[in-house]
């Protein structure tokens, strides 16, 4: 599936890194307006990037910071301090205790997770603006992802791939 | 000052005198990435929230031997990224194999969009939602501290306890093959 890496990509996903010297960046970027292989490799490598930084948000599930803080037992360590509190040690949690006593990890069921929507993926209809939704933020400055280095959009820009 | 507002070298500080009140600010601060980083490399919520409490429960019996003066979030996520591990090999070792999860990418939010648009991106998210799935857990793990928490490449090695030349490299090879599978996608943006 992978295939060895061209060149192009590699240079591309350098220029985005900010790991090509000065110089190397300024030939990138004129090698960008004249070769398409060269464009079409820094186009991907945005769009992956920024696909990446739209995974999904997980957010924690209600009441988790509040049975890891009820875990903490807070106050222990002030009071080991102090020496007035007397916490025991944390026993809500079987499997670090197992851990710590080399039992291995309590074995927990796989959830039954089951998202809509995944059945397929159905082929997306050909055309740019098919990714509008993702250069669009990019042209309008709107920076839901924020970008690595401004001197892509400046390139992106010249080759019109984005507003 | 107020926890809220407090640098991590102060909020460390604290921490390291045992100060509830600064252990109550690390909690709400590095909660959601604790619970990402988890719930990205394990794929199982439950297990993400098991994970969450042992991550805490190590910091707090080891906090002694953190420099306050480094950031904590790498130290925080080498926590996580170790503990994680740590499950994936019990898990591998009791099933001989690791299990797979149903992909988040129904839980991908677009944002704001028209219905096409929300169409285009909830397609092209589940795509890439898949595609990851299809990577080890570990270069899950690069990606998510890369990208989406925001980490540096040095501090990506400070997490995992990898050379940066090795978070560099398979960074980019998981990249290359997001992009491969990616591939038919990302043409079409250029038709």
């Amino acid at each position: 599936m992978t295939g060895e890496p061209r060149f192009q990509d590699e240079q591309a996903e350098a220029y985005l890194d900010g790991e090509l010297s000065r110089e190397e960046a300024a030939a990138f970027e004129r090698d960008l307006v004249a070769d398409p292989e060269i464009a079409d490799a820094l186009s991907a490598a945005v769009v992956l990037r920024d696909l990446l930084g739209r995974m999904p948000p997980l957010e924690p599930p209600p009441g988790l910071e509040q049975r890891i803080l009820g875990a903490l037992r807070l106050g222990r360590r002030a009071a080991e301090a102090g020496g007035t509190d007397t916490v025991a040690r944390p026993s809500s949690l079987p499997s670090v205790r197992a851990a710590v006593n080399g039992a291995g990890w309590m074995v927990r069921p796989s959830a039954a997770l089951v998202h809509a929507g995944m059945e397929s993926a159905r082929p997306i209809a050909g055309g740019l603006t098919q990714l509008r939704w993702i250069f669009g933020p990019l042209a309008l400055g709107r920076a839901v992802a924020e970008p690595p280095r401004p001197l892509w959009r400046r390139a992106l820009g010249r080759l019109g791939r984005i507003g | 000052m107020a926890l809220e507002s407090s640098s991590e070298a102060d909020l460390a500080r604290r921490c390291r005198r045992g100060e509830p009140d600064a252990w109550r600010e690390l909690v709400r601060r590095f909660t959601p990435l604790v619970y990402r980083l988890s719930h990205r490399m394990l794929r199982d919520g439950a297990e993400a929230e098991d994970v969450s409490q042992e991550v805490f429960l190590r910091m707090h019996r080891s906090f002694d031997g953190y420099d306050p003066t480094r950031p904590l979030a790498p130290w925080v996520s080498r926590t996580t990224y170790h503990a994680c591990l740590r499950r994936l090999q019990s898990s591998a070792r009791r099933a001989g194999r690791l299990e797979r999860e149903p992909s988040l990418a129904g839980d991908f939010d677009p944002d704001a969009r028209s219905p096409e648009q929300s169409a285009e991106a909830s397609e092209a998210a589940t795509l890439l939602a898949r595609a990851v799935e299809e990577l080890p857990a570990q270069d899950r793990a690069l990606l998510d501290l890369r990208y989406r928490e925001g980490l540096s490449d040095a501090e990506v090695s400070e997490a995992t306890g990898m050379p940066v030349n090795t978070v560099k490299t398979r960074l980019f090879r998981a990249r290359a093959r997001l992009r491969a599978w990616l591939a038919p996608l990302l043409a079409r943006s250029d038709a």
